[in-house]
């Protein structure tokens, strides 16, 4: 006699009463209904909310459901590091002439939630999206707009009308009791790192408040002008002798002044104005390209052209860009008695 | 007992039955065009009899959603509860043979 092992009760028939309610119970082949396995059933919806005229419903929205939950709260006497598996989220195929009540009373089935107020809100599902049953505020707020939620107040109207019309969607979902708030209404918005006024400091690794120092309070277009042909220039940016960016302050943003030099702008240029006393502005570089590349070289050494040897600038990069400072030689007049007053005093005479 | 449809019989009951008039929050069957083109092949005496509908590999992605871009007539045709109904009794698919036998419950 043959005997289970895991029992021991004797198998006396090939065919015991065990097995054959495991047959018909268990094996999902026998009970299979063929004809739902082949079937592609669609309703029939009105072409429009006020219209009469029936049309297939070919694609009627699939929806990925997906309820907000509050983070678990760590504490000394609740600490956990148990993670439960994800589980895929729960879909649904409702027609889009379906009232939202049926969303609705479906969700508060499926998530045993009746007699709370639930907060819907869609999101487009992208590619293979994973949507697990239950997510985090963090997460969902990545893919909903937490300040549109879906309009469920009338819930006689279809879903076609507040939206959920795509035959792949997802919807984010949230319940609160009453006297309470809703899990993205306390939770945290952003990170604490963003969340420091900068009055306070920078984290390390973190970006610098820089708006400051770009602006100033001066717009950073303020360099481009549009003319009354419609065509943009670029305006000169002036650093001494304009007086709109005194007027505007944009003249101190550089800050001082240094001799030996003179205005980018080619009118103001020494070159071709002839009076400029040099300690006024700065010259740049293609300010200096443009002007060698208008004239012969010697051109601005020559003495018609009213430009001093001595206040030529000596180069347009680095420390010379600094100019030099042009004293003029009777200098050495009050510096002779001031170096025999020292031989005298000091050294003892000559 | 009753007696087996002919090729021509059946064609004229699903015709007459697709013909019938579409009204609102009614439910309607897609059938793939192909397999309806073989059906009306067979019935007028042409070709081999079709096999079971198997919308799921023609009409529909591997989530169940139909294929964006089908057209009616092109890829798929409908027919209403009644027609389904005709083609449910003339083309299940047969019952699938049991694989190996369940093991005991107690040796599971």
């Amino acid at each position: 006699m043959v005997s289970s092992p895991s029992t021991g009760f004797p198998i006396s028939s090939p065919f015991p009463l065990g097995y054959i309610v495991s047959r018909i119970v268990v094996d999902p082949f026998v009970l299979r209904s063929h004809g739902a396995q082949s079937s592609l059933p669609r309703k029939t919806i009105p072409e429009s909310p006020i219209s009469q005229t029936p049309q297939i419903e070919l694609r009627p929205p699939k929806i990925h459901l997906t309820k907000i939950t509050r983070p678990t709260i760590q504490s000394q006497q609740t600490f956990s590091f148990y993670t439960p598996y994800p589980q895929p989220s729960p879909t649904l195929s409702l027609s889009k002439s379906a009232p939202v009540s049926d969303l609705d009373n479906k969700v508060r089935d499926m998530y045993d939630l009746p007699g709370v107020e639930i907060r819907y809100f869609r999101f487009d599902l992208v590619g293979g999206r994973d949507v697990t049953r239950d997510t985090s505020p963090a997460k969902v707020r990545r893919l909903i707009d937490v300040d549109a939620p879906l309009d469920t107040s009338l819930l006689t109207r279809t879903l076609g009308e507040i939206g959920l019309v795509e035959p792949r969607l997802g919807i984010a979902f949230e319940h609160r009791h009453p006297n309470q708030k809703f899990p993205l209404d306390t939770s945290p918005t952003t990170s604490p790192t963003q969340q420091s006024p900068p009055s306070q400091g920078h984290t390390l690794g973190a970006a610098p408040n820089v708006l400051g120092f770009e602006t100033r309070g001066r717009p950073l277009s303020k360099g481009y002008t549009s003319d009354s042909l419609g065509t943009t220039r670029k305006k000169s940016l002036n650093l001494g002798d304009s007086t709109d960016d005194e007027e505007s302050g944009a003249g101190r943003l550089i800050g001082p002044l240094l001799p030996g030099s003179y205005p980018r702008t080619p009118d103001a240029s020494p070159a071709r104005a002839g009076t400029t006393t040099g300690a006024a502005a700065v010259r740049s570089a293609s300010a200096d390209r443009v002007e060698r590349r208008a004239g012969a070289f010697n051109l601005r050494f020559s003495s018609g052209s009213g430009f001093l040897k001595d206040e030529r600038v000596r180069g347009t990069t680095g420390l010379n860009n600094l100019g030099t400072l042009s004293l003029p030689k009777i200098k050495y007049l009050f510096l002779f008695p001031l170096v025999l007053l020292h031989t005298l005093f000091f050294r003892g005479g000559f | 007992m009753t007696r087996p449809l002919s090729p021509s019989e059946q064609g004229n009951l699903l015709r007459s039955a697709m013909l019938q008039r579409l009204h609102l929050d009614q439910t309607v069957y897609l059938i793939p065009t192909k397999w309806f083109n073989t059906f009306t092949r067979w019935t007028a005496g042409a070709g081999a009899a079709p096999g079971p509908i198997d919308p799921q590999a023609t009409l529909l992605d591997s989530e169940g959603v139909l294929f964006d871009g089908l057209v009616e007539d092109r890829d798929w045709v409908f027919v209403h509860q009644q027609g389904w109904e005709m083609i449910k009794e003339w083309y299940l698919p047969p019952l699938p043979v049991s694989r190996s036998p369940l093991p005991f419950p107690w040796d599971i």
